[in-house]
């Protein structure tokens, strides 16, 4: 690193001028991805367009895109950040200036993203987390990459000096911890759910598709092949599923490998890092201090494959579907050992222990009856808009059909507790195994109606910083049992400090 | 800084623990809360009952919702509410807490009951809440704050104005103390 870097990073600094750019186009297409669809996959658009006429409707589009430049140009004006030792300080606000103060310290999760549009001008993206919660994210799109090489140098650098964690120190090194192959890539692509995102952001536009297909097939040779096949709809409908199931499964292998392209795993100074992607490179380094609980996920077809991936999860709870944003650390394509393996090397002392402990039995005729009562009801709703009351013979079905879900539900929900880790494992066809050190524990639950009180179960429910865990449905004795075990553990590990591992050190160090 | 990891080693023991001889969180004697808290709920829940079915009853007969007017609608919103505010009044009349050297305790709920238990090593702030009612009858709301939370942790509701100071205090030097030890520790 030379000095010049250095002495820069310590001025205000603005953004690149070309960031505007990025920013402009950004708020257009996440406006267009966010509101297009729902208006368009109604037909209302075209209705709207109809009514006020194709030149209104333009002229408000170009009025709107001259305001949103417009604000990008000031927001990038008033958009400054500088280095001040090892705190990082940013700028902004259109009407109100905030000003942000983010020590290195505070610092749980930083990523370096390398977009194609953005490397063509030597740009990155740096993006800097805390625990604050959303409002305290930092996000600098568009910075010399010397510069956010520097500053993630500086801001790292504090970690250096801090002292090393347990028998760590000998461990650290940069040699890969884990290095995805193609093939584990490939298999990632095919189990992880990105198809069925796909699909989900494909659906408004089904509509639009097939009336496209219609147009593009209705006067060519193919009208033949069609008609034959319109004449066999078991072969036309296995086919279709076919395409469709061929076409998602590639996009999905296409979005993993330029997603995972590449990924390295390392781990330096309590910090675990990685690099991937094809187009778009990034790098992201986790905190090890920070970290709360890993999670150990087999999809269904994941399970089929012997493929499964880790989620590193840290303070702030992260929202269900947003797992594979480029903001999350996870780990793709790993067989069930090596899986393992990885968790020991974040987890270090976890033995690989005995089976999973089941939940009560009772946890299988509750789900029957409660998702019975939600398909019941269906059923009776359908029976009463469709005015037929044969419909409600369709009830008598509804619990058979339940049951063996249920159970399966039942023997995927198990917990372990293994020394000072409890593992939570749920799912239904799949697996997620949630581990997590006991003394991360936030707060414990429990909860029993007045059904589970009367068979002496309960659920409980333990609050680690990153979200919630459950273990439904288990004894009343072994939930009371295991809740006092883990309040013992949190609690003593504040009355002896000395006593206490590194990796509950959620407050940080001072 | 090398020493001081050798030391905290040496002096690392981890000794078994036999779960049964742990204090039980579940063998605490809980305090019910203020008794005034019930009438307070009911009050409450039966005031906003009592207006929407008012709203119902005044507004004149809409094209969209043609029981707008009607007093038998209005007599079924209000008695909804009733009901929904009887069942607050033995909710609230259920509810407990207990604080003991190291974490609060608070269970509520009637039909699925609740409790909560939260390490004092894990709060982050404490407040304490009133609404215009609850000053009415002498009532706060204490919450607690722990990390990464999207919500509140724990919101002990019904106590009495002086036991919330009392307790609000007793938390926030606990929180303190932890923090000294846990700073002197890293000296």
């Amino acid at each position: 690193m030379s000095d010049d870097g250095e002495l820069d990073a310590e001025q205000w600094r603005r953004l690149s001028p070309w960031a505007v750019g990025f920013i402009f186009i950004r708020i257009v297409v996440d406006f267009v991805r966010n509101n297009v669809p729902a208006l368009a996959g109604a037909g209302a658009g075209v209705a709207l367009i109809e009514r006020i006429g194709v030149r209104e409707v333009s002229l408000f589009a170009l009025v709107a895109l001259l305001v949103v430049a417009l604000v990008c140009l000031i927001h990038h004006r008033r958009f400054r950040f500088r280095l001040s030792g090892d705190t990082l300080l940013v700028r902004r606000g259109i009407i109100e200036q905030t000003e942000l103060k983010v020590r290195a310290e505070r610092i749980q999760h930083m990523a370096l993203e390398r977009p194609l549009y953005l490397r063509l001008f030597g740009l990155v993206r740096l993006s800097v987390d805390t625990p604050g919660g959303a409002a305290a994210q930092i996000e600098l799109p568009g910075i010399p990459t010397e510069l956010a090489q520097t500053m993630r140098a500086r801001l790292h650098r504090e970690d250096h000096e801090a002292p090393a964690r347990e028998g760590e120190a000998a461990t650290d090194d940069d040699a890969p911890l884990f290095q995805a192959t193609p093939r584990g890539l490939i298999l990632h692509g095919i189990a992880s759910n990105y198809a069925y995102v796909l699909a989900a952001a494909l659906a408004p536009f089904l509509n639009q598709i097939e009336a496209l297909l219609r147009w593009l097939l209705a006067d060519t040779a193919m009208a033949d092949h069609l008609q034959a096949l319109g004449e066999r709809p078991l072969l036309a409908g296995i086919l279709l599923a076919l395409a469709l199931l061929a076409t998602l499964l590639g996009a999905s292998v296409t979005v993993s490998w330029l997603r995972f392209h590449g990924f390295v795993l390392t781990r330096s100074d309590g910090r675990f890092r990685q690099r991937s992607g094809l187009v778009s490179h990034q790098e992201q380094s986790l905190a090890r201090a920070r970290l709360q609980s890993v999670e150990h996920v087999q999809t269904a077809v994941g399970r089929l494959l012997g493929r499964s991936y880790l989620i590193c999860r840290q303070i702030g709870a992260v929202l269900p579907g947003q797992e594979n944003s480029a903001r999350h650390f996870l780990i793709p394509g790993l067989r069930r050992v090596r899986a393992e393996r990885l968790i020991e090397v974040f987890w270090p002392g976890l033995a690989q222990g005995p089976a999973f402990d089941r939940v009560h039995r009772y946890y299988i005729r509750a789900l029957t009856a409660r998702w019975s009562l939600v398909l019941g009801a269906l059923t009776a709703a359908i029976s009463l808009v469709a005015g037929n009351p044969w419909i409600l013979l369709a009830l008598s079905a509804v619990p058979p059909l339940v049951w063996p879900l249920a159970w399966l539900r039942w023997r995927a929900v198990g917990y372990r507790y293994a020394g000072d880790y409890l593992l939570v494992r749920r799912g239904l066809f799949g697996r997620r195994t949630t581990v997590f050190p006991l003394v991360n524990a936030q707060r414990l639950a429990l909860r029993e109606s007045w059904l589970q009180r009367r068979r002496g179960v309960a659920t409980l429910i333990v609050t680690l910083a990153s979200g919630p865990v459950e273990v439904p449905y288990l004894p009343r004795a072994e939930a009371e049992r295991l809740s006092n075990h883990l309040l013992y553990r949190v609690e003593v590990s504040h009355v002896a400090p000395t006593a206490r591992r590194s990796d509950c050190a959620w407050r940080s160090p001072t | 800084m090398g020493a001081a990891t050798k030391e905290i080693a040496l002096e690392f023991h981890n000794e078994p623990v036999d779960p049964d001889t742990l204090p039980a969180w579940e063998a605490v004697e809980l305090e019910p809360i203020s008794p005034r808290y019930a009438p307070c709920r009911l009050l409450t829940i039966g005031g906003w009952s009592a207006l929407a079915a008012a709203a119902v009853a005044l507004s004149p007969p809409l094209e969209a919702f043609p029981l707008a007017g009607d007093w038998r609608m209005a007599a079924g919103v209000f008695a909804a509410g009733a009901l929904a505010a009887a069942i607050a009044w033995m909710e609230a009349r259920r509810r407990a807490w207990g604080l003991r050297e190291h974490d609060l305790i608070y269970r509520s709920g009637l039909i699925v009951r609740r409790t909560v238990v939260l390490p004092l090593a894990r709060v982050q702030h404490v407040e304490t809440i009133s609404g215009p009612l609850e000053r009415a009858f002498g009532l706060v709301r204490l919450a607690c704050y722990t990390a990464g939370g999207l919500s509140t942790d724990l919101v002990v509701a019904g106590l009495e104005r002086d036991t919330a100071e009392r307790v609000r205090h007793y938390l926030l030097g606990r929180i303190g103390a932890l923090d000294d030890a846990e700073a002197g520790d890293d000296e």
